[in-house]
C-alpha cells in the first residue's frame, strides 16, 4: 500500500480496529481503490473530528494527507497516457515511411511510381548521362551486337545494351516497332527467355509494367538508377537514360539480371 | 482507453489510405501473369488526324494479344471529355494479334481546337486464361 508520511496522522486518528478494516478492505481487492481508501479515511476523520477538536498541526497534516492521496491517484492514472506519445510518434513515422516508399528518388532525379500491380517511370533525369568519349561496344555475343546495331540506327550511340547474357540463349526475335519507335529483342533458352527493349520515354504516357506485390528497389550502377521488381516469375529492370526508357526482363535469377545490367557499364581494358 | 482506441483507429485508417495504389491517371490494376508491359501514345497530325499507337508484351506466347477496345475522346479544356468513337477488335482485326509482343495503331479524323486522348483496353489470352489491362494514351 502506497503511503505518504502524512498518512501517519490518519492512522493515529483512527482506532486500530477501524484502520485494520480500511486496509483489509482495499488490500484484499485485486485492484485497490485508493480513492475509496482516501474517502474512507476522510469519513473516519470526519467522525473523529466530531469527537474532538484537531490541533492546527493535525489539520495541516490532514490537508497534506488528502493532497498526497490525490497525487497518488493521479500518478496511477498517468501511466495509462504515457505510452500514447511514443505510440503516436511511431504511428506517424510509419505513415511517413509508407508515403515515402510509394515514390522513390534515384540518382539524377529519376522517379518510379508503382501500385500493387503496376510500375512506371515518372519524370526524367535532370542531367543527361553522357556516353564516354572512349566508349566502344564490345561483346562476344552476335545476338547482342545485332541489338546494338539497331539501337545506334534508331537512337544513335547509347550505352544501354548489355554486353553479356548467360550461355545457351539464341535470338528468337529482333526488330523495331516503327509505330512506337522502339527496339526490341527476345532471346530464349528452352523455357527461359530474356526480353530487351528500348523506347522513347514519354512523360504523359509512360510505359506500364506489370509487377508482383513487392516494392521495387533501386540498383545503381555507374550513376544510373535501375528499378528492379518481379512479375510472374520474371525479374525486371527498368531505367531511363538520355530520354530512352530501357527494360530487361529475364526468367533467370535476380543475380543473373544484375550481371546483365552490370555488363552494360563494364570497362573493357 | 477510449481515446487510445480512437487514435489507433485513426492512424490505421491513415496507414490504409497512404498504402493505396499510386498510379497515373486511368490505370487500373488487373494484369500480371500474362501481360509484361503495355505502351500507348497519341499523335495528332497537322490535318488533325489522330493516330493511337499501342503495343503490348506478354510474359509468354499468347494466342490473343492486343487491344480489345479503344475509345477515342476529345476535350476543349482538358477536364471535360466526350467520346468521339469506339473501336472494337471484332470490327478491326488489326487491333489483335498473337505471339510474345504485338503493336498496332488506329486512326481517327479529328477536328481543330480539340485535344485528344484514348482509353485502351488491352487483352492477353493463352491456354491458362485471360488477363486485361487498361491505360490512357495522351
Amino acid at each position: 500500500m502506497k503511503r505518504t508520511h502524512n498518512s501517519q496522522w490518519a492512522l493515529t486518528a483512527m482506532t486500530g480496529e477501524e484502520l485494520e478494516q480500511a486496509l483489509h478492505r482495499e488490500l484484499s481487492s485485486k485492484k485497490p481503490n485508493w480513492d475509496a481508501a482516501g474517502q474512507y479515511l476522510h469519513e473516519q476523520h470526519r467522525r473523529v473530528r466530531q469527537q474532538r477538536e484537531l490541533t492546527p498541526e493535525e489539520q495541516d497534516a490532514y490537508r497534506e494527507f488528502l493532497q498526497a492521496q490525490q497525487q497518488i491517484t493521479e500518478s496511477e492514472k498517468r501511466p495509462l497516457r504515457r505510452p500514447l506519445r511514443p505510440l503516436l510518434a511511431t504511428a506517424v513515422a510509419v505513415c511517413l515511411l509508407i508515403a515515402i516508399a510509394t515514390v522513390s528518388l534515384g540518382t539524377g532525379g529519376v522517379y518510379g511510381s508503382w501500385s500493387a500491380d503496376y510500375f512506371h517511370l515518372i519524370g526524367h533525369p535532370d542531367a543527361a548521362v553522357p556516353v564516354p568519349a572512349d566508349y566502344v561496344f564490345r561483346t562476344e555475343r552476335p545476338e547482342l551486337q545485332k541489338i546494338y546495331a539497331l539501337v545506334v540506327q534508331e537512337f544513335g550511340e547509347q550505352r544501354i545494351v548489355p554486353t553479356w547474357i548467360p550461355e545457351g540463349y539464341t535470338q528468337e526475335e529482333l526488330g523495331v516497332w516503327d509505330l512506337s519507335h522502339a527496339v526490341y529483342s527476345f532471346l530464349t533458352s528452352g523455357d527461359h527467355r530474356i526480353s530487351i527493349s528500348f523506347t522513347e520515354y514519354r512523360e504523359k504516357s509512360p510505359r506500364n509494367y506489370s509487377k508482383d506485390n513487392m516494392i521495387p528497389f533501386v540498383y545503381e550502377v555507374a550513376g544510373v538508377s535501375h528499378y528492379i521488381f518481379s512479375n510472374a516469375g520474371r525479374w525486371v529492370a527498368v531505367w531511363e537514360v538520355n530520354g530512352l526508357e530501357c527494360k530487361i526482363s529475364t526468367s533467370c535469377s535476380k543475380e543473373t539480371l544484375f550481371c546483365i545490367v552490370d555488363s552494360i557499364y563494364e570497362e573493357i581494358e | 482507453m477510449k481515446k487510445l482506441l480512437q487514435h489507433i483507429a485513426f492512424f490505421s485508417a491513415l496507414v490504409f489510405i497512404l498504402s493505396a495504389p499510386v498510379s497515373a491517371i486511368g490505370i487500373m490494376p488487373l494484369a500480371s501473369s500474362h501481360i509484361e508491359s503495355t505502351d500507348c501514345h497519341i499523335a495528332v497530325s497537322s490535318s488533325n488526324l489522330v493516330t493511337v499507337y499501342f503495343s503490348i508484351e506478354g510474359t509468354d506466347f499468347m494466342s490473343e494479344l492486343g487491344a480489345s477496345m479503344i475509345r477515342v475522346q476529345r476535350s476543349t479544356d482538358g477536364i471535360n471529355w466526350e467520346i468521339c468513337d469506339t473501336y472494337w477488335a471484332s470490327d478491326h482485326p488489326e487491333m489483335m494479334g498473337s505471339g510474345l509482343t504485338f503493336n498496332s495503331s488506329i486512326t481517327y479524323q479529328g477536328q481543330a481546337g480539340y485535344q485528344y486522348r484514348a482509353f485502351i483496353y488491352f487483352h492477353a489470352k493463352n491456354s491458362s486464361g485471360t488477363r486485361t489491362a487498361m491505360a490512357y494514351a495522351y
